[in-house]
């Protein structure tokens, strides 16, 4: 892997130490998830939400993944939102980094009859990435684990992925 | 827009300053509609070359209005206030909630960050923080805050 | 000072992104910020504009049917923290938890804040602090996955 360095004085800023940040939404609602295992999307009613973004010279981007996610039962059930990492393409890329809720989003899980659709944004950073290639990100999302038989909701997905000094 | 190119130099026009307004007057909230409330939370920033800038949100609230969620996002205008053309409005998607208890809730806080894109380089913008409820007279909005940053 | 047209770019102006995360479970019992343990923090130089952007984020959860919250936020220093505070931790640059009295899992969210005034090239250290909203039992508040970056700003 090519060494890192920061931007060294006196340095012109060349294309590769900033590639273009990018940024995907969608506005659908994924309703009643029960699903334990990382899911891309819902065939026809929620797509996949994802981005590619070129790696720069620092090997380091910045991942920002938003949501809306509630309980919709009387357990105490959780939806998380969460992305992963691939190199080039999702179908044949490598995996860089899980999907993991502990850099994503999450609702509290309290069983109140009224929780609702809580909207909040994750922001960290993936680094060690090789210059100049093209990384994937995807948002997946899972419902929790059993033995909790609960579902969940959650309500407009964004994932913005920032290439940094 | 113009992505940042091979042997550019970096020039003010790439990366014009971020900017960041907070406020920290209480404001109960009782519209249903979102609204920049009596205090305003707001900055004036230059498009960069790229037409890309972050925009985050984050605040404190009190959901005191039993089961009525506050919402808090953004909106962005062209010019240096509400009165230009409004070319984003404001989503809940793109800002803060919370989650709507059935007693109501002390307070809690948290942001989000998204992206807005297509901005004409080099021209004024006007981003504020909005508010709104559910429903409900009770709830309270204490701590704003709006971070806009150039994007490559 | 704003990066000047035609100018080249230093270093100086956009030093390093620096980031750390920690997932060792924290449980705060009182309302004294604490550090934690291990530590959650990162050294970052000021870039020439004397503004960066610290992101946080954590998992929170309150295991009882209270009202009592964890807060999460930072303290910047001159240096190390043995140094002059530049930024005293404050509530309204963090992550409050969910203020309900009843039992809750961890909730995953993020804030933002900018830090501005630096002095470029000086060494500061961003450090991640928390407590909860009153005194508690261990264990009834708890912090999971915390994380801090710091980007430099134009």
């Amino acid at each position: 892997m090519t060494s890192i360095k920061p931007l060294s004085a006196g340095t012109n800023f060349r294309a590769v130490d900033f590639p273009r940040a990018q940024f995907a939404y969608d506005q659908s609602t994924i309703a009643n998830w029960n699903t334990a295992t990382y899911t891309v999307n819902v065939a026809a009613t929620n797509p996949e939400v994802a981005v590619r973004c070129l790696a720069p010279t620092s090997g380091k981007i910045g991942v920002c993944i938003s949501g809306g996610p509630r309980n919709n039962s009387t357990v105490v059930d959780r939806f998380f939102l969460a992305f992963r990492v691939l190199e080039g393409d999702p179908a044949d890329g490598t995996l860089i980094q899980t999907d993991d809720a502990k850099w994503g989003i999450s609702n509290t899980a309290t069983s109140d009859a009224s929780d609702d659709y809580s909207y909040g944004g994750h922001f960290t950073v993936v680094g060690g990435l090789t210059p100049g290639v093209y990384y994937y990100f995807q948002s997946r999302f899972r419902d929790t684990v059993a033995p909790v038989t609960g579902t969940a909701d959650c309500a407009f997905r964004t994932l913005m992925a920032i290439p940094l000094p | 827009m113009p992505d940042i190119g091979i042997g550019d130099q970096i020039t003010t026009a790439w990366w014009p300053a971020a900017v960041e307004d907070e406020d920290a007057t209480d404001l109960v909230v009782t519209s249903t509609a979102f609204i920049p409330g009596t205090s305003p939370c707001d900055v004036t920033f230059t498009a960069s070359r790229t037409g890309r800038a972050a925009v985050c949100v984050a605040g404190n609230w009190t959901q005191a209005s039993a089961g009525n969620r506050i919402f808090i996002s953004y909106e962005v205008y062209l010019g240096t206030s509400a009165a230009g053309t409004l070319v984003r409005s404001a989503r809940s998607g793109f800002g803060i909630s919370d989650n709507g208890a059935t007693g109501g809730s002390l307070e809690q806080g948290w942001g989000n960050m998204t992206m807005i894109e297509g901005l004409t380089p080099g021209a004024t913008y006007f981003a504020r923080v909005v508010h709104m409820t559910e429903a409900g007279t009770t709830s309270t909005v204490t701590h704003r805050r709006i971070i806009v940053f150039p994007l490559p | 000072m704003a990066i000047n047209a035609g100018s080249q770019a230093y270093g100086v102006d956009l030093p390093p992104t620096q980031y750390d995360q920690d997932w060792t479970t924290q449980s705060p019992t009182t309302t004294t910020y604490t550090a934690g343990q291990p530590e959650v923090g990162v050294n970052f130089v000021a870039p020439s504009s004397g503004r960066v952007l610290v992101t946080l984020g954590a998992g929170t959860r309150t295991t009882t049917a209270v009202t009592t919250r964890a807060v999460v936020t930072f303290i910047v220093y001159n240096d190390n923290s043995d140094g002059p505070v530049v930024q005293a931790a404050d509530f309204n640059n963090g992550i409050t938890g969910i203020g309900t009295a009843s039992v809750s899992q961890y909730r995953y969210v993020g804030t933002f804040k900018m830090i501005s005034g630096l002095t470029p090239g000086r060494n500061y250290y961003a450090q991640m602090v928390h407590r909860s909203t009153a005194a508690v039992a261990a264990g009834v508040v708890s912090i999971a996955a915390r994380d801090i970056s710091v980007i430099p700003l134009t």
